[in-house]
């Protein structure tokens, strides 16, 4: 059964989750919440085991739209780092990032997030 | 070069960052400072508002200047004292290391820490904003952090 | 003729009524434009006041500031200080400026004050043709469109021009 289907994206002001299927995360606009871990962060444990629960080796995300975060929003992407670094091998799967490189915190950030899970997370800059 | 003060709540930290950002764009001309400005401001506003001493009447302060070379955005608010030493040991700690493997060290600190504070602010600034951090003491329990990047 | 001009000083702050408090306060080095900090004020008083209050906060700030910044003497600081109090909500600009200066802006606010409407009408036609003062019919939109009584002071070099309405 498609699990993936079936996560719930979070409505916050100014910030925007689109999921296209089969396996397409779309973010866009400014996550600086003073709490991002508790409007956003449900939604991203919720993906990682659906994407899981699915058997998908790969997701892509496509953050070139989104163009400011505060570090509590880049924490969710540690966070997803650090339980794709605790998935076993058969729960493995690859995490695509489609970053801007002209935009400052996507360019420092993500590198030093693949460091994190290097084999699991790949960078691709525009 | 200007200076705002208002009152420490979350909500104005997104005009200040953005007024911040369109001051260092129209004055410098220059986009890169802008976008490092933001981060800079986004985070030290952070801080100062999460962490200042509950005072309804409190006052929170932020100066952007310039002499040419370097770039200072300094913060002024009341602490919370036991927040202050905490703020100074985090200064010292990532003032060892280079600004990249600081904030790897940040990020590998939060992986291993689901249930605690990120604290990656302080290493985003001086790795992703590439200034260096100075924290000072004023009268009537207030702090200055003051951050410095060259333009 | 020589203008009189004053030696730099940094803005006084003045203050209202006692229970009075500042909300936001800023002070530059005057600059050619201030288009974020029109955006910034904007979106503070979207934030804090109601729909229309923050309707006449942004045009009275927005107006003042923009006559702050074409008028100053070079190398003057600008001070804007947003403050409230249990009645009313004060905006006040200082900059550095000559006597002259003060002297017509004291003169254009009589006019107005004495026939806001028609003052406004004639200043915004004249507007359309380049004739008028920008500074005359940013005063006149103070008064007649956001409803505000505005007043002027000077101190030393030091011009204030506070514009007041109840909250």
């Amino acid at each position: 059964m498609n699990q993936l289907v079936n996560v719930s994206v979070p409505r916050v002001d100014g910030f925007n989750a689109e999921l296209t299927l089969p396996s397409l995360l779309y973010l866009s606009g400014v996550l600086a919440q003073s709490e991002p871990g508790k409007l956003v962060g449900p939604f991203f444990e919720d993906l990682h085991r659906a994407v899981v629960a699915d058997g998908l080796r790969e997701i892509i995300v496509d953050v070139r739209q989104l163009t400011f975060v505060n570090s509590s929003a880049i924490r969710l992407f540690v966070d997803w780092a650090a339980r794709l670094r605790a998935s076993s091998e058969t729960e493995a799967y690859v995490i695509r990032f489609r970053t801007d490189r002209r935009i400052t915190w996507q360019r420092t950030s993500f590198l030093v997030l693949q460091s994190l899970a290097p084999r699991q997370i790949i960078i691709e800059a525009e | 070069m200007v200076r705002v003060s208002l009152r420490p709540v979350w909500e104005y930290i997104e005009g200040v960052r953005e007024f911040g950002r369109f001051f260092c764009e129209t004055t410098f001309k220059r986009p890169d400072v802008a976008a490092r400005a933001q981060v800079v401001l986004q985070e030290t506003l952070e801080n100062a508002i999460r962490y200042s001493a509950h005072d309804e009447n409190g006052k929170l302060e932020v100066e952007i200047t310039s002499d040419g070379c370097d770039l200072r955005i300094s913060t002024l608010s009341r602490a919370d004292p036991a927040h202050l030493q905490t703020l100074r040991d985090e200064i010292e700690m990532l003032r060892q290391f280079d600004p990249e493997a600081a904030y790897l060290a940040a990020f590998v600190r939060a992986s291993q820490q689901p249930e605690g504070s990120a604290r990656l602010g302080l290493a985003r600034m001086r790795f992703e904003g590439r200034f260096e951090l100075q924290i000072s003491e004023e009268p009537g329990g207030h702090v200055r952090v003051t951050a410095i990047g060259k333009l | 003729m020589l203008e009189k001009t004053a030696p730099r000083t940094a803005p006084l702050l003045s203050r209202a009524t006692t229970d009075s408090r500042t909300l936001i306060h800023v002070a530059w080095e005057t600059g050619e434009e201030a288009s974020y900090f029109h955006g910034f004020v904007a979106g503070y008083a979207k934030a804090t006041f109601s729909a229309s209050t923050a309707d006449r906060v942004v045009l009275a700030s927005h107006e003042l500031v923009e006559n702050a910044l074409r008028y100053s003497l070079i190398s003057q600081s600008i001070g804007y200080d947003l403050a409230v109090s249990s009645s009313e909500v004060r905006i006040s600009v200082e900059n550095g400026t000559t006597l002259a200066r003060a002297d017509m802006l004291r003169t254009q606010l009589q006019r107005i004050q004495s026939d806001p409407e028609n003052t406004y009408t004639t200043e915004l036609a004249r507007s359309l043709t380049g004739t008028g003062r920008r500074s005359m019919l940013g005063l006149a939109r103070i008064c007649h469109e956001a409803h505000m009584a505005v007043s002027v002071s000077v101190i030393g070099s030091t011009l204030t021009v506070v514009a007041t309405c109840r909250r």
